[in-house]
């Protein structure tokens, strides 16, 4: 069985015995959604880039930390979610804008801050319909409750149960389903125009 | 069939727009087909849920996993196992540098006390090399002792007659605190060859 091939817990199991290609092959499996995770919250590349890296980084030097009855995915995302809510809360960026974060404090950094979305030159109509929905979603996501954001990425771009996202955000079960509910609220006011509904 | 009158939940709502999740019950669904604001609720969910389900991943800069793995400290890789085979020539070597290196000790040992034994027949030594040479080993090793006559009158002893009594024995006593440092270093490497195969294999397991 090739290395692409293994479990996620085979993998583990292969990088306690000090494997650097198991690890390898597990931050090419997680990198995307750890760093868009973390890139939503954040809304600054090279910042998402280091938070994503030292989760990873924390992850595999604490792998004689982690439980395999849990899931590897869970337990890294916890790790990049507690990151992440650490920076936000010392820098106080709650929200955040698709176009730059409110606390850009000069162009470039507006710039640095938004969302990198294609240019929408010489695309089909239904292709920039897509992408400006797209961007109209982002946007409502980035205004969120920084536990709202979190927990609806968590459970419907990341497609992870209500049990996991309550052990990754360390919160019960009932509270993630009122902050799903909450989001899910949240962007359909939001986005009510998109769907034709009025706001509530 | 008997339909549920009561409207689905925010629950029940945010369950059926997930597209991984199991589809509620035929009275649940039921109800869902004949009442107009639970199915108008369903698809707005539906859409929310398709949109957010859609949306792109990003991807970190090139170079990203180098960076990571950098900067990862692995445990140290597993010796790798030692097979059977090879652990039993390890044990078998062992086993005869135990023997051979006991043997060559004992030899020597009996050798030097012997010959000093001859050289002083008459003496009355005192302490364990004395006894051991008087008692033990000169009465068992009838034919070292003749050994040790050969080399009296060889002339080999005669060169002690020079040096005098008191550096023969003082050589005696040094040989042989030479040689039980000596044991004493053979055992513990003999010991360190056997018990290591075994540790590695542990290991491995």
């Amino acid at each position: 069985m090739t290395l692409a091939e293994s479990t996620d817990q085979d993998l583990v199991r292969l990088c306690r015995n000090g494997d650097q290609r198991a690890a390898r092959e597990l931050v090419e499996r997680f990198q995307r959604p750890v760093f868009s995770l973390i890139y939503r919250m954040v809304r600054d590349r090279e910042l998402s880039e280091d938070l994503s890296q030292e989760a990873f980084v924390r992850t595999f030097n604490n792998l004689d930390r982690y439980d395999p009855s849990y899931k590897f995915s869970s337990w890294l995302f916890k790790i990049a979610y507690n990151l992440t809510v650490d920076h936000l809360r010392k820098k106080e960026l709650r929200t955040v804008s698709i176009h730059g974060s409110p606390d850009a404090t000069s162009s470039d950094r507006q710039e640095a801050t938004s969302f990198d979305l294609e240019s929408h030159e010489d695309l089909p109509d239904m292709l920039v319909e897509s992408l400006e929905l797209a961007g109209e979603m982002e946007d409502a996501i980035a205004e969120l409750r920084e536990e709202y954001r979190t927990a609806i990425l968590l459970r419907h771009v990341e497609g992870r149960a209500y049990e996991e996202i309550s052990e990754i955000m360390d919160i019960p079960l009932g509270t993630v389903k009122t902050y799903i509910f909450r989001a899910r609220r949240e962007l359909r006011l939001s986005l009510g125009h998109l769907s034709g509904e009025d706001e509530e | 069939m008997i339909k549920s009158k009561r409207h689905l939940t925010q629950e029940e709502l945010e369950s059926l727009s997930h597209t991984s999740e199991k589809p509620l019950g035929r009275r649940r669904m039921a109800h869902v087909d004949t009442c107009a604001q639970c199915s108008d609720e369903l698809r707005a969910h539906r859409l929310l849920s398709r949109s957010l389900e859609g949306l792109a991943g990003f991807e970190p800069a090139r170079g990203f996993t180098d960076q990571v793995m950098a900067r990862v400290r692995l445990p140290a890789p597993a010796p790798a196992p030692v097979p059977v085979r090879t652990r039993a020539i390890q044990t078998l070597r062992a086993h005869w540098l135990v023997v051979s290196g006991s043997a060559a000790g004992v030899t020597v040992t009996a050798g030097v006390l012997l010959t000093w034994a001859a050289r002083f027949p008459q003496a009355s030594p005192s302490g364990l090399v004395g006894f051991v040479a008087e008692r033990t080993v000169a009465r068992l090793a009838g034919a070292a002792l003749n050994g040790a006559q050969w080399l009296y009158q060889s002339g080999l002893a005669s060169a002690f007659d020079q040096v005098g009594s008191q550096v023969t024995v003082g050589s005696a006593v040094a040989g042989l605190a030479t040689l039980t440092l000596m044991g004493v270093g053979s055992l513990s490497v003999t010991r360190r060859l056997i018990s290591e195969p075994a540790a590695q294999l542990t290991h491995a397991r």
